[in-house]
């Protein structure tokens, strides 16, 4: 872009130049104080016809230059406008979640404190429930063992006590006995009949 | 099983033959009796049973001896048919199941009395009449000694037992006391 513009100027200067070198001799050759004014207007007419040319040849290229490095720069500033806005908007977000963001964290801590605190309490519902379990088992399990113990003296208390009265039957029954036996036997008999 | 259905079958014949006759007790003491010939005479079981002997020979030996013996035609003529069908190795089915069918066709039963000691001849009668009256059947009634029973008696009459002996009274107060 620079070399286009720098291309354009010099070509402008050439221009003037040439003009000038063709214009100043005319004027030179003249001479005297009288041809003051006439000089001067010489002069504005030469500039006139160097402006003439120069707008003749450069304006429409620099024209067309100006005019695309206005799109240009508008384009840019539009892109940067963009770019703003964007920016802008992200910082007004990141505003605004920082904003949130102690409340966020005030309501993550608090759920988990409540996880925490549902946990700790299921956690001691089920050890409790495990106790009272492991209490009624260890519970049901002495019952038992004393009442195993219990009908095992029972037992042992019955068939001594029974061994003993066989001992004492065997030798105190006699024939008398034997005889009452009988009788009792065939009374039952009757009895049942 | 198959051996208890013939047995069974020669059973009934043999009853027959006995209702025809009138005659059921003496048949059953025949075969009491030669059950014991044969288990006293082994040589005469092997005659007749084995049949490595001839048939004639086991029949002619059967029908001597038996006559000899002084058995009815009638039983003499049942033996040759079992040996002839050898079948004379089912006499002791055939006999309990005689006896088992003599005795509900004259409803009557058996038994065994256990006593701890000998019992007394008046004591025996006394029960049996007891035991009768009380079954409602005509009971013949063996005697038996079982010391084990300390003291009273014991009837076992078929399946049924009633226990009056001191250790039947044991037992059953053990089972109170057991199961209390």
């Amino acid at each position: 872009m620079k070399h286009a513009a720098w291309r354009l100027t010099k070509r402008a200067l050439l221009s003037a130049v040439i003009l000038m070198g063709m214009v100043l001799p005319v004027f030179a050759s003249e001479g005297g104080h009288g041809s003051y004014w006439k000089d001067y207007l010489f002069q504005i007419i030469n500039f006139v016809i160097l402006l003439a040319v120069l707008i003749k040849f450069i304006r429409p290229p620099l024209s067309g230059y100006l005019k695309k490095r206005h799109n240009q720069v508008k384009e840019e500033l539009e892109k940067a406008k963009e770019l703003s806005e964007a920016a802008e908007r992200m910082y007004r977000e990141a505003q605004k979640r920082l904003e949130n963001l102690d409340a966020e964290i005030a309501a993550i801590r608090e759920q988990m404190l409540k996880e925490v605190e549902e946990e700790k309490k299921k956690l001691l519902e089920e050890a409790e429930r495990k106790a009272e379990l492991m209490r009624m088992q260890a519970e049901q399990g002495l019952k038992e063992e004393i009442n195993k113990i219990k009908k095992r003296l029972r037992e042992e208390v019955s068939l001594e006590a029974l061994s003993l009265a066989e001992k004492l039957i065997q030798k105190s029954i006699n024939k008398e006995d034997q005889k009452r036996l009988v009788a009792l036997y065939v009374r039952q008999l009757g009895s049942k009949n | 099983m198959r051996e208890r259905v013939v047995a069974r079958r020669y059973a009934k014949a043999l009853l027959e033959i006995g209702h025809k006759e009138g005659r059921i007790e003496e048949i059953y003491t025949e075969l009491v009796k030669i059950q014991d010939m044969f288990k006293q005479y082994p040589n005469f079981w092997k005659a007749v049973s084995l049949p490595i002997y001839p048939m004639e020979g086991r029949k002619k030996v059967l029908g001597e001896v038996m006559a000899k013996a002084g058995f009815s035609p009638s039983v003499t003529r049942f033996f040759e048919i079992l040996v002839e069908k050898d079948r004379i190795g089912l006499l002791s089915t055939i006999f309990s199941i005689f006896q088992e069918l003599a005795d509900r066709a004259q409803n009557r039963v058996r038994g065994v009395l256990f006593s701890a000691e000998p019992l007394e001849e008046d004591d025996f009668k006394k029960i049996k009449d007891a035991l009768r009256e009380f079954l409602g059947k005509e009971l013949i009634l063996e005697k038996d000694v079982d010391p084990s029973l300390i003291g009273g008696v014991k009837a076992q009459i078929g399946g049924i037992v009633i226990d009056g002996s001191v250790r039947g009274q044991l037992n059953r107060y053990r089972e109170k006391l057991l199961t209390a």
